[in-house]
């Protein structure tokens, strides 16, 4: 390594960061392998840095390290002569960080999140104007300020997230993977704005697993491993492998077989295709492989090419894999088709609204060739591919794969087709073998067949370790090849594969297209779209869309031909995937570019008196700042609206008219056997009860039937020899009242209304008689508060405090950890932000929005829904208040906790939703419930504030009950905001 | 066909059971409930305090409170020596009643004439405090019938509680929770577990597989069934032997109930995923769905209490019919016929969801 020159130390100024024996460990992985292990580097002010590495080597983790965002378990780092343990503040002010997911809001628009990062990042006031014109003209982005973030291509949001990064005018800036997903176009010009910054002096470390673009930095970090395998001048790498570079060209027959050939031979270390030839790199200078046994054909010939960056790469990690391929081997030979061409799109055109997202599209696959859909992002590449498997109905045209209609008959046509997705899309939470075996079942296999397909999956990927591991937990490189063995176990003859190497380093790359190239033998067909301009070489036949149009269509070298000049002698693939595009654009001068309506380029013009407050402090700013955001964020989610508004307010109406305790209105049947006038008084007294509803019925067997198919909830027989036994005052009795025990409230209510209504008919009789009844005891019940016992009066109450819980706990529940899933907490906690300004943010919107929702729903309780309010509107406001920090408390801890949406939800319904519903006392009388539960009770926030709104609306201002109801909510509220608090970190680990 | 759907539903299960957080989603809830509810859950009153205001110093007002204190609704018993006490007791909720005796009470009884007494009822809690003043009534009735006086009259009327002789809240509970617990189930299984394969990308997996928008719909709602099914059961062994409620219907009928219930269900859920992208978007939805569905479902308060037009909405809540299902098979011992009554609309709003989510689905795809 060539950090340990005794000279370096006295330059230690030269150097933006100096990593010592650095080693990093997560608890939670495997303690053999450290994810960094002793790494030790120096890198150089003012340059570009590239870290390279296949995927999984630590990049991302020593990016992260060198931002300060996790720390060390061993060793030392020097970012910008700082120590990130010490000075992480001031380290924070130096440093630009743009994260793997770019760290964008998606639902703010481009001005807004870059309004929102000068905030974070202390860029003065006066300042902006100047710094946003800059940074739009030079992203090119000043037409889209007003278009959310989520709805730019990927050119755009990583141009946009560079923007945000370079905010602030860092002396570091730092990217991880740029130019995943992104197109050439689009990462040609990212590194023209790179280039830009360096001459300002900036120091950039730019990650990657694209090694042509590791060819295009100062210096290098190529890490496996964990560990550092070379570090200094790419050219240097690549001067080890001077002449070792071969072409075959001029190749008769199949350039596949010859490359097949080549892998076996010992001289050969690696190889590709390149469109109509074949690299190689061989393991020793001038030993050539035998062109005979190639099978290249008579004029064949090799010439020593220019090395690249990819092969140093290969052979620095000791060669690619082989060429055979055990997964070709399996499989059976595609039967010939009499179809000249087994995919076809004719015309395909796919409108959204008003925009035309491909426009009839033309094409032919002949069998058993690769053909390659190119284009730059949104040119609507992905809705051709998706329309030809079917996933997308064309507005117009049509797709068949073998003769077959994908809209007629889906599931013939997909019955040929293998589909492997971007991302790989596979069951992260089974095993291996389960995947295989749910896809082989979809696919119809079975039995044997299915017992025998599976086994030789295993047996050419190696799946055998990790047969019962779960998918999410393998290599990127072995999912790849799961993923393809999904797709290939029901031996279609047409394959499709979207993206399939993006983010994959050229070693597993290599892998997977030796396994391509075995199956195109076999006759399989194969459609792929990429961005990878090394994988369009493998393509026999390319289009490429843009605009929605196939601009050109032929071999990958006819394209080359198409675009080669003067200027350009040889061409990449890159040179005329770019050149194509440019002329199509200069052909077509009107040229429809598309731009935003509003073309506002600052649109903050916040009032003076507000900025001189603001300007005061950065603190504040920061913090305003990340509450507009919020804000924002809130208002553009319907599903948020949904929750806070919509919710609120159906409930409030449900508890308020559809949840009822006072059972009025009761059926109960009425049998009377017997017709005295006696028995028909008694039967009168009933029906003027004003509670009961009462409907006479001819028999017992009737009212039985009506009682147990719940249509009454009760009945009264009256037996035949009522008047007889009446004067008798000992016996059986004459009457029964029977009550419907299956809804035990109700049955409650029944009965004490039937006495009720058997003592007013005594009363009544007593006084006819002549001797009027005198009870000895008169009770006199009195209702305070609820004067009628109305139980909406206080189900209103108590169910306010139920929407204040959704709003308080549910919702933020949801926000922390959706920051931590999408990624732009990374991005946050690069900027300056401190631990209590990023908690206060979250809990002021939060807080307004319950305030807000507590006086819309005090509003609606008392005018609509008729509850009085006998208290004072001061100490509601306290008690939701201090309410509110209970439950925005609890949601902001579980959701800092769990740092995943899903979880944080449930925990919250269980936790926060359940016992504000069963545990609070608001329709469930606390006192019923066992001693153990009481207990639980008095920890659960809702209790109090049940009893102190209960309070408020129909008892007035109950100073100490309010008092003291307050005060634990006060303590509840300090306690989980203080443990929120210290959830809250201001690194990733 | 019938060999991929079975896959598809073999993978279905293995996901919910295998990942730590879903099983984890359809177990607790249902310990939770099953412990929490039967217990929580309860409109009957005990342990309640009761107050009492006695400026009697007869021995009937005495004799009376010792039998409020023998009751089980009320074992601590509070003495109130002024009315500001009265006032403060209410006010602060240290009693849920009070009742007041006045000076002259065992004196009027003693010589033949009504004594009055007051009961003085905390508004706030009204419902629990109008089943204690029901009790109160209660013993001083029984009280009354036991006095040497002469004009009383004996009750004519014997009073039966059928189905549930006691009155015991929670033979109510448990029937209801069958319902409860398996809806939470089945729509956390059909709804999130779409939205999930959404955001995973495997949805689109299982679009171009020869797999057509029915099976795969057929393929979420099975294993919805049986996880649904495992659950009820569950609830049910524990009604019987834990809680030891009589089973009264046919198991038979009650299972294909329950089948019917949760095909109803899986419609919802699928109707709930057929327009969600996220899970965080399916789990809201289920949420709005669940919280007025079962409000209104006759759990918390009958379905007779609830005004129109909002009790004619109820009828397409699947919830309500259910509950009146599984009350019925389980307290009633309803036949065919009586479950047919509520079951029929079930299999309404099934078709109707079910073919919601079909087209709905279908236009996604095409």
């Amino acid at each position: 390594m060539s950090t340990n020159n005794p000279n370096d130390i006295q330059n230690q100024h030269d150097f933006a960061i100096i990593l010592d024996d650095v080693v990093k460990k997560f608890p939670a992985v495997d303690e053999t392998e450290p994810a960094l292990s002793h790494i030790s580097a120096r890198i150089k002010k003012g340059c570009i840095t590239g870290l390279v590495g296949p995927d999984g080597a630590g990049k991302t983790t020593l990016i992260r390290i060198i931002a300060g965002l996790l720390t060390l378990t061993e060793g030392s780092v020097r970012t910008g002569g700082l120590d990130p343990d010490k000075d992480l503040d001031r380290l924070r002010a130096i440093l630009g960080y743009m994260p793997q997911k770019f760290g964008l809001y998606e639902d703010l628009t481009v001005m807004e999140n870059l309004v929102l990062y000068a905030d974070l990042r202390n860029v003065a006031q006066d300042e902006r104007r100047k710094v946003f014109e800059q940074l739009l003209d030079f992203t090119d982005l000043k037409k889209f300020t007003a278009r959310p973030a989520g709805k730019l291509s990927g050119g755009m949001k990583q141009k946009l997230g560079l923007a945000c990064a370079l905010l602030g005018n860092p002396q570091i800036l730092l990217l991880d993977e740029p130019s995943v997903g992104v197109d050439p176009i689009a990462r040609r010009e990212l590194w023209k704005m790179v280039d830009a910054l360096l001459k300002k002096g900036i120091t950039v470390i730019w990650s990657t697993s694209y090694l042509d673009e590791a060819e295009l930095c100062d210096e290098v970090l190529l890490m496996h491993a964990g560990k550092i395998l070379y570090s200094g001048k790419p050219s240097e790498l690549t001067a080890r492998v001077k002449d070792r570079s071969i072409q075959i060209r001029n190749i008769e027959g199949n350039h596949r077989i010859v490359l097949q050939h080549a892998l076996r031979m010992k001289e050969v270390m690696d190889g590709v295709i390149q469109g109509k030839y074949v690299r190689l790199l061989l393991r020793e200078k001038n030993h050539l492989p035998d062109l005979e046994s190639l099978q290249a054909g008579s004029k064949a010939t090799l010439i020593v090419v220019p090395p690249r960056f990819e092969d140093a790469f290969i052979d620095i990690l000791g060669g690619g894999p082989g060429g055979d391929s055990e997964l070709a081997k399996v499989m059976k030979s595609v039967a010939k088709s009499e179809l000249t061409s087994v995919i076809e799109a004719k015309a395909l055109t796919k409108q959204f609204g008003t925009f035309i997202a491909t426009d009839h599209i033309s094409f032919a696959v002949k069998r058993g060739t690769v053909f390659g859909l190119l284009g730059p992002n949104g040119a609507g590449k992905s809705t051709t591919f998706k329309m030809m498997c079917g996933l997308l109905t064309p507005t117009s045209g049509f797709a068949h794969v073998l003769g077959i209609d994908l809209q007629k008959s889906p599931s013939q046509a997909h019955q040929q087709v293998g589909y492997m997705a971007q991302k790989f899309s596979l069951y992260s939470d089974l095993t291996v073998k389960q995947n295989l075996e749910f896809f082989a079942g979809i696919y119809g296999l079975h039995g044997k067949n299915k017992i025998q397909k599976i086994t030789e999956m295993i047996e050419a990927f190696d799946f055998k370790p990790y047969l019962h591991a779960n998918a999410s937990e393998l290599s990127l490189g072995f999912k790849q090849r799961l993923s393809l063995a999904c797709a290939i176990m029901h031996e279609p003859p047409i394959l499709f594969l979207d993206e399939p190497t993006s983010g994959v380093d050229p070693i597993t790359r290599r892998e997977f297209w030796t396994h391509i190239n075995g199956l195109v033998r076999k006759g399989v067909t194969v459609m792929v779209t990429t961005h990878f301009m090394d994988e369009a070489e493998y393509c026999d036949y390319v289009g490429l869309v843009y605009r929605g149009k196939l601009i050109a269509t032929g071999t990958p070298d006819q394209l080359k031909e198409l675009v080669t000049n003067k200027k350009l002698p040889e061409p990449t693939m890159e040179d005329a995937f770019i050149e194509l595009i440019m002329q199509h654009d200069k052909n077509n001068t009107q040229n429809p570019t598309e731009t935003d309506a509003a073309m506002t380029i600052l649109p903050l013009k916040t009032p003076s008196i507000f900025n001189r407050f603001v300007s005061q402090s950065d603190s504040v700013r920061r913090w305003l700042a990340l509450c507009r955001k919020e804000f924002y964020q809130i208002v553009r989610d319907p599903s948020n609206i949904l929750i806070a508004f919509i919710l609120p307010m159906v409930m409030l109406f449900i508890y308020g008219f559809g949840i009822n305790l006072d059972s009025k209105d009761l059926r109960m049947g009425i049998v009377l056997q017997d017709t005295s006038s006696e028995a028909r008084r008694f039967e009168d007294a009933f029906f003027a009860s004003p509670y009961l509803q009462m409907t006479s019925m001819p028999t017992l067997a009737e009212a039985t039937k009506q009682l147990v198919a719940g249509n009454i909830r009760g009945f009264v027989a009256i037996q035949s020899d009522f008047s007889k036994r009446l004067p008798l005052s000992h016996g059986i009795s004459p009457v029964q009242i029977i009550t419907d025990g299956a809804e035990t409230n109700t049955a409650n209510f029944v009965t004490s209304y039937a006495v009720g209504a058997q003592q007013k008919w005594q009363e009544i009789r007593g006084i006819e008689t002549g001797k009027p009844l005198q009870a000895p005891i008169n009770i006199e019940t009195r209702y305070w508060f609820n004067p009628a016992a109305i139980s909406r009066n206080y189900i209103v109450p108590g169910s306010i405090a139920i929407i204040m819980t959704v709003i308080g706990a549910l919702l933020t529940s949801l926000v922390v950890a959706r920051e931590w899933e999408r990624g732009t907490m990374e991005a946050l906690l690069s900027t300056s932000i401190t631990r209590l300004e990023f908690l206060f943010s979250k809990l002021m919107p939060y807080y307004l929005l319950g305030i807000f929702s507590m006086a819309v729903c005090w509003l609606v309780a008392i005018t609509l829904l008729g509850t009085p309010f006998c208290g004072s509107l001061i100490f509601l406001f306290i008690e939701t208040s201090l309410f509110l920090g209970c439950a925005l408390g609890l949601g902001l801890c579980l959701s800092t906790a769990t740092r995943n949406q899903f979880n944080a939800a449930q925990a919250s319904l269980n936790l926060a939703f359940l016992p504000a519903v069963m545990l609070s006392g608001f329709i469930f009388e606390i006192n019923s419930m066992p001693l153990a539960v009481q207990a639980v009770t008095y920890l659960m926030p809702p209790r109090y504030f049940v009893a102190s709104l209960q309070t408020l609306f129909l008892a007035g201002n109950v100073a100490e009950l309010l008092f003291k109801n307050g005060l634990f909510l006060l303590v509840f509220a300090i306690l989980l905001l203080g443990l929120t608090a210290k959830l809250t970190r201001r690194r990733l680990d | 066909m019938f060999q991929r759907i079975l896959a598809l539903i073999r993978k279905e299960l293995q996901a919910q059971l295998r990942d730590k957080d879903s099983r984890r989603l359809l177990i607790v809830p249902v310990i939770l409930q099953l412990v929490l509810f039967p217990f929580a859950a309860t409109l009957e009153v005990k342990n309640a305090t009761l107050a009492i205001y006695n400026q009697d110093s007869g021995k009937n007002s005495i004799e009376l409170m010792e039998r409020f204190s023998k009751a089980k609704a009320f074992p601590n018993l509070k003495i109130l020596h002024s009315v500001n006490e009265v006032s403060d007791t209410i006010n602060n909720q240290r009693a849920l009643l009070v009742v007041s005796f006045p000076s002259d009470f065992s004196r009027k009884i003693v010589a033949h004439k009504t004594a009055s007494l007051q009961i003085i009822i905390d508004g706030r809690r009204s419902n629990a405090a109008q089943i204690a003043a029901g009790y109160i009534q209660n013993i001083v009735q029984n009280y009354e019938n036991e006095l040497p006086s002469t004009n009383t009259i004996k009750s004519v009327a014997v009073i039966r509680n059928w189905f549930n002789p006691n009155l015991e809240y929670q033979w109510f509970i448990l029937p209801c929770l069958i319902a409860l617990i398996t809806t939470i189930g089945c729509l956390i299984v059909t709804a999130m577990s779409v939205a999930r394969e959404r955001e995973q990308g495997t949805f689109e997996q299982l679009l171009v597989s020869p797999l057509n928008t029915a099976s795969i719909m057929f393929g979420k709602t099975i294993p919805a069934l049986m996880i649904a099914t495992v659950q009820a059961t569950i609830i049910l062994l524990a009604a019987i032997w834990i809680y030891r409620i009589p089973f009264q219907g046919s198991i038979v009928l009650l299972y294909f109930s329950l089948l019917c219930y949760g095909v109803s269900l899986s419609g919802i859920g699928l109707l709930i995923s057929s327009i969600c992208g996220t899970q965080q978007q399916a789990f809201l939805g289920v949420f709005g769905f669940l919280m007025p569905a079962i409000m209104l479902s006759g759990y918390v308060a009958p379905i007779e209490n609830i005004p129109e037009p909002l009790r004619s909405i109820t009828w397409f809540n699947p919830i309500r019919h259910f509950i009146v299902i599984t009350k019925g098979i389980y307290l009633k011992g309803f036949d065919f016929a009586l479950v047919w009554h509520d079951l029929w609309p079930l299999l309404i709003i099934a078709s109707i969801t079910l073919s919601l989510a079909y087209f709905i689905f279908k236009r996604q795809t095409g």
